[in-house]
């Protein structure tokens, strides 16, 4: 059996990590947790100085001038350090936030909105039956959930009854989606493990 | 002295410690001693290798690395089966790879390095890392993809990239994927698909299924890849078995196992009531 460094410590870095629930918080469990956000740290600060000096500062040294705007306004916001230059660190923020919300907005109209609404609009004609069962659940669906959050009358009546079938929805959706995560995590957990068996060699 | 308390209240009231324990036992038990379960192939699996298959001869595919580390035991089995699908048995696609996660360099390093080294670098393939800016920098690369990458990881200028002569933004991609772990991939299909009708197929988090379920009913991708189920069922459709499968074991067992604990958990909640009052 031939162990290597690069596995054993991180098995090793993973064991203390556990340790914190399989007994309770230990000397152990924080050198670890040091560990894992100091690296994480570095290895973020590396990736950030390496996506800056390939995507602006390579093309500016190559003659593309444009690159000195975003070079420039990267340092204003360095400004937010001291009291007296705060208020120029707001420009390049306003930008990011300008951009971010003007593509966002173009992205939700298009792919959340929109497309989600003609995908809601089903040919029946066109189905088989399973199709068919499975359109009207959709449909059902659709109105009964965007009922349920028809605030400005009283879920009472028929009306209460269309909001009951929509919250219905809403918690099987919540459900499924409660029940992915968990398995997701677990699934987490199974690669640490796998991680501490191949660390050990014992698999 | 209080009185004393029935065997269903204290197993109602075992430590933490030990459920964490019994967990990782039972986790680890099948990865030493594999069950083997039978793996049922699922219609969207089967849809998402039709869009693979359907990338045309001499096409090009955008890969984008969206995982985190911690994320690949459940993308990390697709990423290789896929890309070991378009070096080893179609050599004719052109594979242009970047990602949106700064974890992309150690995913690649993990899960496709090694599969590169049979390919044409420069011509057949090319690694760009870590792209930042998110929704920005998707939209921008969907535009005017040389105006983000001009170098690529190795530091090589795009110009001498034979690969990247004929591509210039989602329009010249015959199909992007995208191992997301992140919800990197919505940003995609709002930029990419919404606007260039560019198709998409997505590998993800379980717990994404129900949004990508979504997504491909409306047309807005051709196929997903979805947790560990999924990439085991792509392993197997691609021929390409790997860590997907034996995870595919471990999680079965876990789920249930944690069913069990569920169970157990509430039905001693409701027979203990009485006696915790």
């Amino acid at each position: 059996m031939v162990l290597e460094l690069g596995p054993l410590v991180g098995a090793t870095l993973i064991l203390m990590l556990f340790s914190w629930f399989l007994y309770k918080q230990t000397v152990l469990y924080d050198i670890a947790e040091g560990v894992l956000i100091g690296t994480g740290a570095g290895y973020s600060f590396i990736m950030g100085i390496k996506a800056v000096r390939d995507n602006a500062v390579l093309p500016l040294l190559r003659g593309e001038t444009v690159w000195i705007i975003p070079i420039i306004l990267g340092f204003v916001i360095y400004l937010q350090l001291s009291d007296e230059t705060i208020h120029f660190s707001r420009i390049p923020i306003a930008i990011i936030i300008g951009v971010g919300t003007g593509l966002s907005v173009r992205r939700v109209l298009l792919a959340e909105i929109i497309a989600q609404t003609r995908a809601s609009m089903i040919d029946f004609s066109a189905l088989d039956t399973v199709g068919l069962i499975n359109s009207i659940l959709i449909l059902v669906g659709t109105i009964t959930t965007i009922a349920y959050f028809t605030l400005s009358r009283e879920q009472t009546g028929a009306f209460g009854t269309v909001t009951r079938i929509g919250r219905l929805y809403l918690m099987a959706t919540f459900g499924a989606m409660f029940g992915n995560a968990i398995f997701g995590n677990i699934a987490v957990v199974a690669g640490r493990v796998e991680e501490i068996l191949r660390g050990f060699g014992l698999m | 002295m209080s009185a004393k308390k029935s065997l269903m209240y204290r197993l109602s009231n075992v430590p933490h410690q030990v459920i964490g324990a019994l967990t990782l036992i039972v986790i680890a038990l099948p990865y030493l001693m594999p069950v083997g379960i039978p793996l049922k192939i699922t219609p969207y699996s089967e849809q998402f290798k039709a869009a693979l298959d359907a990338v045309p001869e001499g096409g090009n595919v955008a890969f984008s690395l969206d995982s985190a580390m911690g994320g690949t035991t459940e993308t990390g089995g697709m990423i290789r089966a896929t890309i070991k699908y378009f070096i080893y048995d179609r050599p004719d696609v052109h594979i242009v790879m970047w990602g949106m996660h700064y974890d992309c360099v150690l995913v690649f390093n993990t899960f496709v390095a090694d599969v590169l080294e049979d390919a044409d670098y420069g011509k057949e393939v090319a690694w760009f890392g870590y792209i930042p800016g998110t929704d920005a920098a998707i939209a921008k690369l969907s535009d005017d993809l040389k105006g983000i990458l001009s170098v690529d990881f190795y530091g090589t200028p795009v110009a001498q990239l034979e690969i990247m002569d004929n591509i210039n933004g989602a329009p010249d991609f015959d199909l992007l994927l995208s191992f997301d772990t992140y919800g990197h991939a919505d940003s995609y299909v709002g930029h990419w698909y919404e606007r260039y009708k560019t198709k998409i197929a997505i590998g993800m988090l379980s717990g994404s299924i129900p949004v990508a379920t979504m997504r491909f009913t409306a047309g807005q991708i051709v196929g997903f890849c979805g947790g560990v189920k999924g990439a085991a069922e792509l392993e197997a459709l691609l021929k390409y078995p790997g860590p997907a499968y034996t995870n595919y074991d471990v999680m079965n067992v876990a789920n249930l196992f944690a069913i069990g604990l569920l169970l157990f958990g509430n039905i001693t909640y409701f027979l203990t009531k009485k006696e915790e009052r």
